[in-house]
């Protein structure tokens, strides 16, 4: 097997040739390193690559799976990290220059768990400055650019994530979601991101952009690495105070159930404004499929959904700013300006607005919630456009409106991060230009094995995870 | 009779609030901050509409039985 073709295997996959030994982690964590070496100069998906522990590591697995303590699928496998995550002896700057030297003394709760599960860190990936925007042209680390064209954006927040796994720089990744910071990229960049459920997976360790809509999750190259990941990730934290107790199901045991007999809506309204063309045909044939594969499709209402992205956007901007704070006084000339506009916009919010803001919330949990007797997925566009090119700021859609890169590419997955809801995006087509599309699959809380199933069938139906981007030299 | 609508953002209310925040601003930053502040502002103005009279927001405090 070639260096080209390990890359790019889905860890399911991978996992097996290291258990049978046929492949070694040594190996394999040098194909990424000697990539990462070959291609991210250009691609500045990560901030700091850990190249020597993750030797290091690969050896200690090497040495476990040979001795009989194979520990399960992600035993060996190379991952990388987006650099909000707190980790033990390594930087994490948070993609700003307030946290350049910052180095914690122990792991995020997920990280842990990663290590745990055998996975080995290959190192630390490139985001937006503190995860607050939706480009990751980050002017501290550099402008991370899309595999599939590199004049476009990344996505963002996990920017410099969804790029190292589309370019085949890591097996799988780790991202943050306060606003579609995990779905957002996975579709810009064409792989899989799962966004939990809010309580599923420990924040415990995470550099906070919004308390009480950060979620964390997986990006990864198949639904099928996606749910081996959370699979490692998810359940109970004492350390997290929004951790849920529920138990944490078995996400294989459903996957491959396929669609037929799932009751599946397509919203009318607002996830079909302002889009490209090319988009909505491509998610409303993904919707066709499921269709073919025998699920029941209904068009629904779903007049709520506006409001939920300005009551999210005002308890995001709140929640930002009072962490900020003593930044913002202090060291304003330390942020990016992008952000600092954004935090300073925070500081503006009244308490009575964001009170107002909480008290929607609970309408709309209760609102969207109620369509779950009805239907067991909600099917979305991920993003409404192909991504961006890195100077675009705004788009002018026909009707006149202009809307900024942030609240364009945002815009679908937003809702979710108010309500909590868990959320996947899955690669559903390409534009004329080669720009990856997603499709956003929605389920009631707590239910991402049935997501995961959905966006499952999809995937097998449609295969579009075959195809790579090119790098250069034929890699 | 129709609620009266709330009033715009505007450059005056926005420095005032500036300075409560402690934000020590140009005044081509409060120019540039206008826009942004002034769209969440109305924004969050329409919230009125879902009927929110009897609901109360979601509390993060809470406390464990002993």
């Amino acid at each position: 097997m070639d260096a080209r073709e390990i890359a790019f295997l889905p860890v399911a996959t991978l996992a097996e040739h290291l258990r049978r030994r046929d492949l070694s982690p040594v190996e394999v964590t040098r194909v990424f390193l000697d990539r990462i070496a070959a291609y991210d100069r250009d691609l500045a998906s990560y901030i700091t690559v850990t190249a020597d522990s993750a030797l290091a590591e690969a050896a200690a697995a090497e040495r476990e799976i040979a001795a009989g303590q194979y520990r399960g699928p992600l035993h060996g496998v190379p991952v990388s990290i987006k650099d909000l995550f707190y980790t033990a002896g390594v930087r994490t700057t948070a993609g700003s220059r307030i946290l350049g030297d910052f180095v914690p003394t122990e792991d995020a709760t997920v990280v842990a768990r990663l290590r745990g599960a055998g996975a080995i860190s290959l190192g630390k990936t490139n985001l937006e400055e503190f995860a607050f925007g939706a480009t990751s042209v980050n002017p501290h680390y550099g402008a991370c650019r899309n595999p599939w064209d590199r004049e476009r954006i990344a996505g963002g927040s996990s920017g410099g994530s969804a790029a190292a796994l589309a370019a085949g720089l890591c097996s799988v990744t780790l991202g943050t979601d306060s606003g579609g910071s995990i779905r957002q990229p996975a579709a810009l960049c064409g792989v899989v991101g799962l966004k939990p459920t809010y309580g599923r997976v420990s924040r415990h360790g995470v550099v906070p952009l919004s308390w009480s809509q950060d979620h964390v999750g997986p990006l990864a190259r198949t639904v099928r690495d996606a749910a081996l990941v959370l699979a490692a990730i998810a359940g109970a934290d004492p350390r997290d105070p929004a951790s849920s107790a529920a138990p944490v199901p078995d996400y294989l045991a459903t996957l491959e159930a396929g669609a037929a007999g799932l009751r599946l809506a397509l919203p009318r309204d607002f996830f079909f404004d302002r889009i490209d063309p090319q988009v909505e045909a491509a998610v409303r044939q993904a919707a066709q499929t499921l269709v073919g594969l025998g699920a029941t499709l209904e068009e629904i209402p779903l007049p709520q959904a506006a409001h939920t992205v300005t009551a999210g956007a005002a308890i995001l901007f709140a929640e930002a700013a009072a962490y900020h704070e003593p930044w913002l006084r202090t060291r304003p000339q330390d942020y990016g300006p992008l952000i600092l506009g954004r935090l300073r916009v925070g500081t503006t919010i009244l308490a009575t607005d964001l009170l107002q803001a909480q008290r929607a919330r609970g309408v709309l949990v209760a609102q969207t919630a109620a369509l779950f007797d009805r239907f067991d997925a909600l099917l979305t566009p991920a993003v409404p456009i192909g991504a961006p090119r890195q100077d675009e700021t705004t788009i002018q859609w026909p009707d006149g409106v202009v809307e900024d890169i942030r609240g364009t590419t945002l815009r679908y997955t937003r809702p979710f991060n108010l309500l909590g809801f868990p959320a996947i995006s899955v690669p559903c087509g390409f534009t004329a230009d080669g720009l990856p599309i997603g499709l956003q699959v929605v389920g009631r809380p707590f239910a991402e094995a049935t997501v995961l199933r959905v966006a499952r069938a999809y995937e097998a139906a449609a295969d579009w995870g075959a195809r790579r981007p090119v790098l250069g030299g034929g890699a | 009779m129709a609620e009266p609508a709330r009033p715009p953002l505007d450059a005056e209310t926005l420095e005032a609030l500036a300075r409560v925040a402690g934000l020590a601003l140009s005044a081509e930053e409060q120019a540039a901050l206008l826009p942004p502040a002034a769209a969440i502002h109305a924004a969050l103005g329409r919230l009125e509409a879902l009927g929110l009279a009897d609901t109360e927001p979601p509390y993060i405090f809470r406390l464990a039985a002993e």
